[in-house]
């Protein structure tokens, strides 16, 4: 039920808009056809004008001539004929009276054009031309005044001048239907063209309703999806965020772990000889205060001599020795302090190196400031 | 009630168009069937004239004003007329050749369309003295004596100014050199004047209502 009643909004909603569409459709075909006119109703009257001055520019007696009355009609009887429709057609294109004026002037501008030029037989074909070219407005109620002008026309004449429609005087009262009957064969025709036509319009504005809304539910969909992309992709970019944060953070551990193995390894490397230096520092120290109160205890003997309390041993009463027991005092006293400083200073990389294969231990390393 | 006036205001403006284009129409069409001055020529053949005349054969004259642009069509119906029955009668026709003017005022494409037709004999009228002899002043006037020199038939073969197609005069011609007899023996003629006159722009279009 609830589908059946969807389907018959969908339906009402798209005749609808089918109307709406026709009727676009029709008044900008009308609009058109009605420039149309009023360009051809212009190119219609200067074509006058010329055919005029061409075929009969002046009319004699004998030797004097004087413009001929044709030249006057096509003027202004032709321009009469055409201000009025042309106007129309520029200023009020699309309305209905406009149409309508256009389709009796072009009739009277057939029947001027077949004056001017003689009752030539080809230009009746105008008159034929000109409806057909009435059916461009698709509206076949247009050919009804054009189709009166013409009976009216052939009626008055063949009235009151039946030569010079008919040729001869003496016509039967309804010979003016024989011609304006062939004007009806032609109208039966462009009549069922015209139905044709709208009939046409009629299903091209309905199958263009149908795609529009069908365009506008597809459209809809589209919307839809796309808001939904949109927000995946933004949930997307934010996990990407975040992962790309912890890669980061992932690298940089991970490059903190390689700095500590290389540290480690450094430190392993160098922690050896740094200890084998520090441990020979703390031999070389002891050896090196052993031999400090030695030598302190040669100098007392050597003050204790001096003093000559002593006899000075031969190897040490010269003084060039004596000078040289004192640099080599003075240069072990300063080998002594600085053993003991860079026993000390030996001893304090030991310890920073020893810090840093801590740190190179990932799983038992925590953290701690610590001076390099 | 704006819609109101402006329905009134467009009646007017359509009635006052209306009215234009008819009484335009009304001038054209009564100037188109207005005949010109109708011929009073001589019952007989006139002995006066130049124009030769076989005892044997009808003779058939068209008076033409070299430069009417109506004769136009009185020619087409002329060379109709020869195509169904030119070997009835000896055709003329007599071209107006004023006095003052060159040959080439009168030699002009109507003559030259006169000339392309069958059987037909062309012929300059100088100072329209032939045309005093037989006494026509509109151009596109036809005479048709028989045999023996009665004029059967006086006036024009067309059915209104420069109109072309069926018309009484052609018919009756037809009539004439086909059967021997016929119904009409004279229409009116339509073309200018053969005569020289001069009038001015209002004479002529008074000229014009008149019948």
């Amino acid at each position: 039920m609830e589908k059946i009643k969807q389907r018959l909004h969908y339906e009402e909603k798209v005749a609808a808009r089918a109307l709406v569409l026709f009727e676009e459709h029709r008044l900008q075909i009308n609009k058109n056809t009605d420039r149309l006119f009023a360009w051809l109703m212009i190119f219609q009257w200067i074509a006058g004008i010329a055919a005029a001055i061409w075929i009969s520019p002046r009319t004699w007696s004998g030797q004097f001539s004087q413009v001929h009355l044709h030249v006057y009609a096509a003027v202004f009887l032709g321009g009469a004929i055409t201000f009025l429709p042309a106007i129309l057609g520029f200023v009020r294109s699309g309305e209905t009276s406009t149409r309508y004026v256009i389709a009796v002037s072009q009739m009277l501008m057939s029947a001027l054009l077949i004056h001017l030029s003689g009752g030539r037989i080809e230009t009746h074909f105008h008159v034929f031309g000109s409806l057909a070219f009435l059916a461009f407005y698709r509206d076949w109620k247009v050919l009804i005044p054009a189709t009166l002008i013409v009976a009216f026309d052939h009626w008055l004449r063949g009235a009151y001048w039946p030569q010079s429609v008919y040729g001869t005087l003496v016509v039967s009262y309804w010979r003016w239907l024989e011609h304006a009957g062939w004007v009806v064969f032609e109208d039966v025709f462009l009549i069922m063209s015209c139905l044709q036509g709208v009939k046409e319009m009629h299903s091209i504005a309905q199958r263009t309703a149908e795609l529009e809304m069908t365009n506008q539910v597809i459209e809809a969909k589209v919307q839809e999806r796309t808001q939904e992309l949109i927000t995946a992709k933004e949930s997307l970019e934010d996990e990407i965020e975040g992962r790309k944060k912890l890669e980061g953070m992932v690298i940089q551990s991970e490059k903190m772990a390689a700095v500590g193995q290389l540290a480690a390894g450094i430190a392993h490397e160098i922690n050896n000889p740094v200890g084998f230096i520090g441990n020979n520092l703390s031999v070389l120290s002891k050896y090196t205060v052993s031999f400090r109160v030695l030598l302190d205890k040669a100098k007392a003997l050597q003050e204790a001599v001096m003093q000559k309390t002593m006899p000075l041993p031969e190897d040490l009463s010269r003084k060039s020795r004596r000078s040289k027991v004192n640099s080599i005092l003075s240069i072990s006293a300063a080998m002594s302090t600085r053993c003991f400083q860079n026993r000390r200073k030996a001893s304090s990389g030991s310890k920073k190196l020893s810090t840093i294969c801590a740190l190179s231990r990932v799983q038992t390393a925590s953290r701690a400031k610590t001076r390099i | 009630m704006p819609k109101a006036k402006q329905r009134l205001e467009w009646v007017l403006v359509l009635a006052v168009w209306a009215v234009v284009i008819a009484g335009g129409e009304s001038i054209l069409l009564n100037y188109e069937i207005r005949p010109g001055s109708p011929a009073q020529p001589p019952q007989t053949w006139p002995l006066e004239t130049d124009i030769q005349k076989s005892p044997e054969r009808a003779a058939l004259l068209m008076f033409v004003h070299p430069r009417c642009p109506c004769s136009r069509a009185s020619l087409e119906e002329l060379a109709r007329l020869t195509a169904r029955c030119g070997e009835k009668a000896d055709i003329q026709i007599i071209f107006l050749s004023p006095g003052k003017q060159p040959a080439s005022w009168t030699k002009t494409d109507l003559w030259e369309k006169a000339g392309a037709i069958p059987g037909v004999q062309v012929r300059l009228d100088k100072n329209g003295k032939e045309a005093k002899h037989f006494r026509v002043s509109t151009s596109g006037q036809t005479l048709l004596y028989g045999r023996d020199g009665q004029l059967l038939f006086n006036g024009g073969i067309t059915a209104s100014r420069g109109h072309s197609g069926d018309n009484a005069g052609r018919s009756a011609l037809e009539d004439l050199l086909l059967k021997g007899a016929s119904e009409r023996s004279r229409t009116p003629v339509f073309g200018c004047s053969l005569i020289d006159q001069r009038a001015g722009f209002f004479e002529r279009f008074l000229s014009l209502w008149k019948k």
